[in-house]
């Protein structure tokens, strides 16, 4: 956001007070620390690394105790998840590899983690953040596109190791001017190469950051114009409806990353 | 919104989380994955050897019980066989020692009326020559009396 917080952060009673328009801009602003380009987000990659963080814990006690044999109900339903993972990654991706496994179980936990801050109560994050002292917060770091680019990005990076990997340099350069018009069109093929190729990651990223923008932007329209007697009610049922989406979100960035890059280790 | 630092934080995060995740938490859940399969399939085999072993001794049952039920029947036939011969032995003795005693019976018999005949053949000589002697209204002589008596035995026998 190109303002600097004018605004002083909010208490639970006065940020009653504010009007709509000022309540919806201090849901867009990110607690941020520095200026322009060598500025960062604290929130996002607070929450992010956070989750990221309580993820590989979670799995690592996890995989510990499967590992010695032990069975729990947790356990088999981490077990069904990776189960899940891997069944999808072995049906799409045809080949060896060790990566696009765990890969994908990294993207699909922690994009959806990211996704269900969604759910916490839309003012209490921020609330809380600003009794702490923070100026703004946005608890939902999928709904930073310095987030979603950074995984979409990091794919696109694996999409061309892949590319060399099961092709080599010379079939991957065979493939960018060749295809799909053969040699002749060769500056025609690389430039629909590039439009196909940077699509990916444009269109990985942005679907998420959409969804989870405008998913929260409800939320907030929700919190912002009705009566707090009433508000509950179209909020519980986006709620419900928004479970869906975080899940359908998270599962749909782990597939086009398995996709991606099935697609790239693989001749067209 | 522009994107900043933030982004290159990220990506260190995704990369640190992902290298992580193919260190420490794929393997060991895959390998327990794996095992758990292994097991399952083990267990499976098992229950098809056990279902097998059961049908083999279930076979070998009806086998057995069938030989035993042969083994019945042929006892049961020759210990019928065998009774039915001794009751036409014992049916064959009976009736043996019947006519035996029958025929001694009939001998016994025989020689009773032969020796009944015979005193019978005495007295009726004696009452003859007594008779003779009153018609004769004298005593037969002794010789006389010995040799009509043997010559009466002789016509009459």
């Amino acid at each position: 956001m190109g303002c600097p917080q004018r605004r002083q952060a909010s208490t639970f009673l006065s940020g009653l007070a504010v009007t709509p328009i000022a309540y919806i801009q201090s849901h867009l602003r990110y607690w941020t620390a520095g200026h322009g380009l060598l500025s960062v987000h604290l929130d996002t990659l607070l929450v992010s690394w956070g989750l990221g963080i309580f993820f590989c814990v979670l799995f690592y006690l996890g995989a510990r105790r499967m590992a010695a044999g032990r069975s729990t109900r947790g356990l088999v339903a981490l077990e069904m998840l990776v189960h899940f993972v891997d069944g999808q990654v072995r049906d799409t991706f045809h080949g060896t590899t060790r990566l696009v496994g765990p890969l994908a179980l990294t993207v699909f936990v922690w994009v959806w983690l990211m996704n269900a801050m969604d759910l916490l109560p839309v003012d209490l994050v921020p609330r809380l953040a600003a009794l702490a002292g923070a100026p703004a917060f946005k608890p939902v770091p999928t709904n930073d596109l310095n987030m979603t680019f950074a995984l979409s990005v990091s794919v696109f990076v694996l999409m061309i190791v892949y590319n060399l990997a099961g092709k080599g340099l010379g079939g991957f350069a065979r493939e960018v001017f060749t295809k799909p018009f053969g040699v002749w069109f060769a500056p025609l093929n690389v430039v629909f190469r590039l439009i196909e190729d940077l699509a990916k990651p444009l269109s990985l990223s942005l679907r998420l950051f959409g969804n989870m923008f405008a998913g929260e932007m409800i939320f907030v329209l929700i919190a912002a114009l009705l009566p707090w007697w009433f508000a509950w009610i179209p909020d519980l049922g986006w709620t419900i409806f928004h479970v869906l989406i975080i899940t359908l979100q998270a599962f749909i960035f782990m597939m086009l990353t398995i996709v991606y890059l099935s697609m790239a280790h693989e001749a067209h | 919104m522009n994107l900043d630092l933030t982004f290159l934080g990220e990506v260190v995060g995704f990369v640190l989380f992902v290298g992580f995740t193919l260190r420490y938490v794929w393997p060991p859940i895959l390998a327990a994955i794996e095992r758990r399969e292994r097991e399952i399939a083990a267990g499976l085999e098992a229950a098809e050897r056990g279902r097998q072993a059961l049908a083999d001794a279930e076979a070998r049952t009806a086998e057995m019980m069938h030989e035993a039920r042969e083994r019945a029947a042929r006892l049961l036939d020759d210990a019928t066989r065998q009774v039915a011969r001794l009751l036409e032995e014992g049916r064959r003795d009976a009736e043996r020692q019947r006519a035996e005693a029958l025929a001694a019976t009939e001998a016994q018999i025989e020689q009773a009326v032969i020796r009944a005949r015979d005193e019978l053949r005495a007295d009726l000589g004696r009452l003859v020559v007594i008779t003779a002697g009153r018609l004769l209204e004298r005593e037969v002589r002794a010789e006389d009396h010995e040799r009509l008596l043997a010559e009466a035995a002789r016509e009459l026998g």
